[in-house]
């Protein structure tokens, strides 16, 4: 794996008292929910289903409400209510990926790398490279002319954690990246997974249901549903 | 490199074949159903404009550009003194004096009285220069045309059983005061010629007799008023003004003046309307067509939810997600509406060139051919309807699209 940067890209996260209800619901998501990480982290989010793994994730990357309380990456509060907003927000600071990896099918993989520098309109020759160089980093530099349908499910995650970090996040939001993989093609992407944060530091929030991965990660943080608190290890 | 966000995705959403069957069925209906409302504008509005510049050109060579009339006391104004300034102005090519008369024809054959005539008087040395009713006379040229000789119709002649040399009474719409009262006055004539338009309002009831016959009856040596062809047909409205203003100061009193598209108002009203009805007619099947422009995108925003959704997450704002669909509409409206020009453009111009469509037998004269005339204007029209339409039909499902919750869309899967 080559040398990219020097630079680090992530920010600290800071969650003080989040309240949030789902209309309707008889419990709370959250309740006072508090959660402060040092930017470069990895920390894995792990709870039972249903617990609010991802909308903490959706919350963080402005796709979702709260009741009260606050997110704050760096120094700038993450905005809410206002979707236009959000989405400046999520172009300067947030990298997503998901269980499934929501490529795009018409474009090929490089195009789906590049996508997010197409959004902002700020694709040239330098970005261009550097998707590839991600590319690289993930060991699918050979497939980039490929659509996604021509690859494997393995490689289609590989391409939605690389494509997370074009546009150099502060944080990178992974919903399960792995849970739609075979244990050893989800070790193998776990691996993948570790070498880019390694490389370039962005706070990390992996979301998952496999403890081992969880334990591999620099720290973890549960949620309980009962509780409506957290443990930390 | 750099290319706009909203374009990149609609062009590939456009030219991709992975869409639904459904989508790619109705996309293909709703390209085809603009092209075919472009071609009926375009071929519908060449058609109108052919046959009233047809119509046009026909009016206006059979008779002069325009006349000029003092505007009363008919038989009070110097003619020569007229005609002297009307030819100064640059941009007349010919004049001619002339006297209309409303008369009824009476054949020494057969002794009936027919159809009322239009008994034109005309100098015959200057008459040919403002008429092409004047090129087809047989056996004798207009130039030659003596007093109390008379050149008639084809159909007329047909009608009353004339031959060349035959004689012709007419009784004018004037008064003799004679020992037993008031008498129309009666003139006899002999035919001298027939001529041969493609009009049969002029074959069947137009009659030419020299100027000075006219001039005789009606006892006065002026002529009823002045027609006048220009150098150029377009610049009829502007020497009107001109001419009747020169004429005007000269010789202190008014004039009017009068062209064939006023004498045929009716005719250019009627042509006006039916052009307008067939652009109504043809508009709306480009507004049903390019509506299907709605139910294609409304499919393609059912279909490429998840897209949506990863686009939002990605940092898509919903402006940039409703421009993308915008921009798929239009350009739908688009690809239809060349493919639509690019089939009725060398068609149209094809089919007035070779003068491939015959007019029926009996119109043959009039217009032996269907004619044929791209304006720019309609072409114009024909273009951007269509893809007006399609940004309004695209608007709404472009909007629900925009307002997608991308939670949802991702959780979808």
């Amino acid at each position: 794996m080559g040398q990219l940067t020097n630079q680090t890209f992530g920010q600290a996260l800071v969650i003080d008292s989040l309240h949030k209800t789902y209309t309707g619901a008889e419990h709370h998501v959250f309740a006072g929910y508090s959660l402060s990480l040092p930017g470069g982290i990895l920390c894995a989010i792990v709870g039972v289903s249903g617990v609010g793994k991802t909308t903490l994730l959706n919350c963080i990357a402005a796709l979702d409400t709260w009741d009260s309380g606050t997110i704050a990456l760096g120094d700038e509060p993450v905005p809410q209510n206002n979707p236009i907003q959000g989405a400046l927000y999520r172009r300067r600071k947030v990298g997503m990926a998901f269980q499934w990896p929501h490529l795009l099918p018409e474009f090929t993989v490089l195009e789906n790398m590049e996508m997010p520098l197409i959004i902002d309109n700020t694709l040239g020759e330098a970005e261009s490279a550097w998707c590839k160089q991600l590319l690289e980093l993930v060991g699918l530099q050979d497939l980039m002319h490929r659509l996604p349908s021509q690859i494997s499910g393995g490689q289609a995650a590989r391409v939605g954690l690389a494509r997370a970090l074009v546009r150099r996040p502060a944080i990178w939001l992974l919903d399960e990246p792995t849970g739609n993989l075979d244990p050893e093609t989800a070790n193998e992407v776990f691996q993948v997974l570790k070498a880019l944060h390694t490389e370039l530091r962005p706070t990390t929030l992996l979301v998952t249901h496999n403890s081992a991965l969880a334990d591999d990660c620099e720290r973890v943080e549960r949620l309980h549903t009962s509780l409506r608190s957290t443990e930390r290890t | 490199m750099k290319r706009a966000f909203e374009n990149h995705i609609a062009q590939r959403y456009l030219k991709t074949r992975r869409k639904g069957a459904f989508v790619r069925t109705l996309l293909r209906f709703a390209r085809w159903g603009v092209a075919i409302g472009v071609f009926t504008i375009v071929v519908s509005q060449a058609m109108m404009a052919g046959w009233r510049e047809g119509i046009q050109n026909l009016l206006f060579k059979a008779t002069a550009h325009f006349s000029i009339h003092p505007y009363s006391d008919s038989e009070n104004w110097d003619t020569d003194e007229a005609l002297k300034i009307i030819k100064n102005v640059p941009g007349v090519k010919a004049v001619n004096p002339f006297r209309m008369d409303m008369a009824l024809s009476r054949s020494a054959r057969s002794g009936q009285i027919t159809e009322p005539l239009m008994l034109k008087a005309v100098e015959p040395e200057t008459a040919r220069a403002t008429s092409s009713l004047f090129d087809n006379i047989k056996p004798i040229a207009i130039e030659s045309l003596q007093p109390g000789q008379v050149i008639v119709g084809q159909d007329f002649a047909r009608q009353q059983g004339l031959r060349v040399g035959d004689d012709l009474q007419v009784i004018l719409s004037k008064i003799d005061l004679g020992l037993s009262g008031m008498t129309p006055k009666v003139k006899a004539f002999t035919v001298a010629g027939i001529f041969h338009s493609r009009n049969s309002l002029y074959d069947r009831g137009w009659a030419f007799v020299h100027l000075d016959d006219a001039k005789a009856w009606a006892q006065s040596e002026q002529a009823d008023g002045i027609e006048i062809t220009l150098t150029d047909i377009q610049q009829i409205k502007v020497k009107q003004n001109e001419i009747r203003d020169a004429l005007g100061s000269a010789l202190a009193r008014p004039f009017i003046t009068m062209d064939q598209m006023e004498r045929n108002r009716e005719l250019f009203a009627g042509l006006d309307m039916l052009k307008w009805i067939f652009l109504a007619v043809m508009s709306l099947i480009v507004i049903v067509n390019a509506s299907s422009i709605t139910a294609v995108l409304v499919l393609l925003v059912a279909e490429k939810r998840r897209d949506i959704g990863t686009l939002l997450a990605l940092g898509a704002t919903p402006g940039q997600i409703q421009r993308i669909f915008q921009a798929h509409g239009l350009r739908m409206a688009v690809v239809g509406t060349l493919a639509g020009l690019v089939a009725a453009l060398p068609l149209c111009a094809a089919l007035d060139h070779f003068q491939v469509i015959q007019t029926p037998a009996a119109l043959v004269d009039f217009l032996p051919y269907f004619p044929f005339k791209l304006r720019i204007l309609d072409i114009v029209f024909a273009a951007a309807f269509p893809i007006i339409v399609a940004f309004f039909a695209s608007r709404n499902p472009a909007k629900k699209a925009s307002e997608l919750n991308p939670i949802e869309t991702l959780r979808a899967e």
